[in-house]
Parts: structure tokens; sequence; C-alpha cells
């Protein structure tokens, strides 16, 4: 019963990172900075979920975030020549870069990691219940 | 001696491996649940229509005589080991005709689902269970 409880705690663990990645891009959605003031815009995070749980050792049943990568399609372009931020030169003159983030989607992957995270938290109760009611028989 | 014949008698060891299945058949399920929307991820699942006539072949070989032991026949997702625990093997579910482009076949509904009637077995068993073993107590008591 307790293996089972780790089993889902894991996935909150996952949607939870899930939710935080997705609230990132939804943050830098203008970003057209990076962290050090330069022009160069935000790129969308990706969390890759892979089953097992390597936490709680090789094997373990469960699911983790494998690894957050980059999203390398291509930045959404504007067209803004008076922001400070408009490319100079070339054929892509007076366009801003923007992040590759589209809000319709980030919201979709939101929606969906809420509910996988209220899927685990049901099965969390119900294991709560069968384990007291397994307890129950000693009494 | 006496005891053992006590407690192997009538319905409790099927109800004690019935308990230990729908335990089993849960982790399984939480795991089903976990792994939603993981890519290439195939849903596994314990027949317990297979359980159920294992179970009852079981039964049928002990008879009515608790001195008989109780033995589970083994097969391809359930099997007793040596200390007599119940040990399951879940398979995959077959792909249906549905499949997502990410490679999985998991019904979040269907677990849910499952996941509930489960549950349901569950306490039903352990209410039995509770049941007899009062039983019991009363008997050595020698009261109500």
């Amino acid at each position: 019963m307790y293996g089972t409880l780790d089993i889902s705690t894991s996935a909150l663990v996952a949607q939870r990172r899930q939710l935080d990645t997705i609230s990132g891009n939804i943050a830098n959605m203008h970003a057209t900075r990076d962290a050090n003031g330069q022009p160069n815009p935000y790129r969308r995070r990706v969390a890759l979920f892979a089953t097992g749980d390597p936490s709680r050792g090789r094997g373990a049943p469960g699911v983790h975030v494998a690894r957050i990568v980059n999203d390398p399609s291509p930045c959404h372009l504007k067209f803004d020549p008076d922001h400070p931020d408009a490319v100079m030169a070339g054929p892509q003159k007076g366009y801003v870069r923007l992040p590759n983030v589209d809000l319709s989607t980030e919201m979709v992957n939101a929606l969906f990691a809420v509910r996988a995270y209220e899927a685990n938290v049901t099965v969390m109760e119900i294991t709560k219940s069968m384990a007291a009611s397994d307890l129950r028989l000693l009494a | 001696m006496f005891f053992e014949n006590l407690i192997n008698r009538g319905s409790l060891p099927a109800l004690v491996s019935t308990a230990a299945f729908t335990e089993e058949r849960h982790r399984m399920i939480a795991e089903n649940v976990a792994n939603i929307g993981v890519p290439g991820y195939k849903t596994r699942q314990l027949d317990v229509k297979a359980f159920q006539s294992a179970l009852g072949r079981a039964l049928d070989r002990r008879g009515s005589d608790p001195r008989n032991p109780f033995v589970l026949e083994g097969n391809r997702q359930v099997r007793t080991n040596e200390r007599g625990g119940l040990v399951v093997t879940p398979t995959q579910r077959p792909v249906e005709n549905l499949l997502f482009h990410d490679g999985t076949n998991l019904s979040i509904e269907r677990q849910m689902s499952d996941l509930a009637e489960n549950a349901m077995m569950h306490e039903l068993t352990n209410t039995l269970l509770r049941k007899k073993y009062d039983g019991l107590h009363k008997a050595i008591r020698g009261r109500s």
C-alpha cells in the first residue's frame, strides 16, 4: 500500500514540474531579451516525461520528468520597427523576434496537467481508504 | 495445527487471496494513472476473470475438507510463491483500434472506473473478512 502512495507521489511531482514549466513559458511569452539583457528571445521549454521513478532506485514504478528541453521551433516574428529590439538589417528588418510560446497550446497543456494531477490525488485518496480498511481488520 | 485448521476452512483463504489480488491490482492502476501523458507507455492490465476462475478451481480442488490445503494454481498473471504470498505480473493491454500518435493506449476513463470498481471489491472482501474474524472472536470468547 505504501509503495502505491509513492507511485502517485512521483506523478504529482512530475505534473507539478510540468505546470512549473508551463507557467515559466507563459510568464516569458513576451521576453525578447535574455537574462544578460541581450536581445535574444526566450525559448519555450518542454518537460519530457519518462516512466519509472529513479529517485527511489532503479526500476521503481512511477513517472518522472526525464529532461526539460528547449523547443527548437522558430521564433514568432512581429512587425514593429519602433521596438528597441527590432531587427536592424537583413530580410527580417523591422521585425521583432518574440518567443515561440503559443498561449493556447500552453493553456491546453496546463489543463491536461491539472487533470492528471487531480486523477493522481483521487488515486491517493482511494489508496488511503483501502489502507484504512485493511487496518480496521486488526481492530 | 488446530488453529491452522480453523483459519484454512470455509471462505477465509479465498478472501485473503482476493484482498491480496485487489491490492496488487490497485497498485497497477495507480501506476497506469501516474503514467498519463508519457509517450510510448503501454497500459498494464490484470485479468480479473482469470484470477476468479483460478480461485474457483482452487476452492473446488480443496473441496469441503479443511485439511486439504488451499492452493491457488498459477497462470500467466497470478501465482503463489513458496511462502504462500500472491505474486502478480501484469501484462500489457493489447493495442485496440485507437492508438494515439505518441504510442500510448491509455484511457483514463477506463482506469478510473477500474479503480473505483477495484476499491469496492477490496472493501467488500475486507468487510467479509472482518465478519469472519468477528465470528472466530466470539467463538473464542464464548459469548457475543
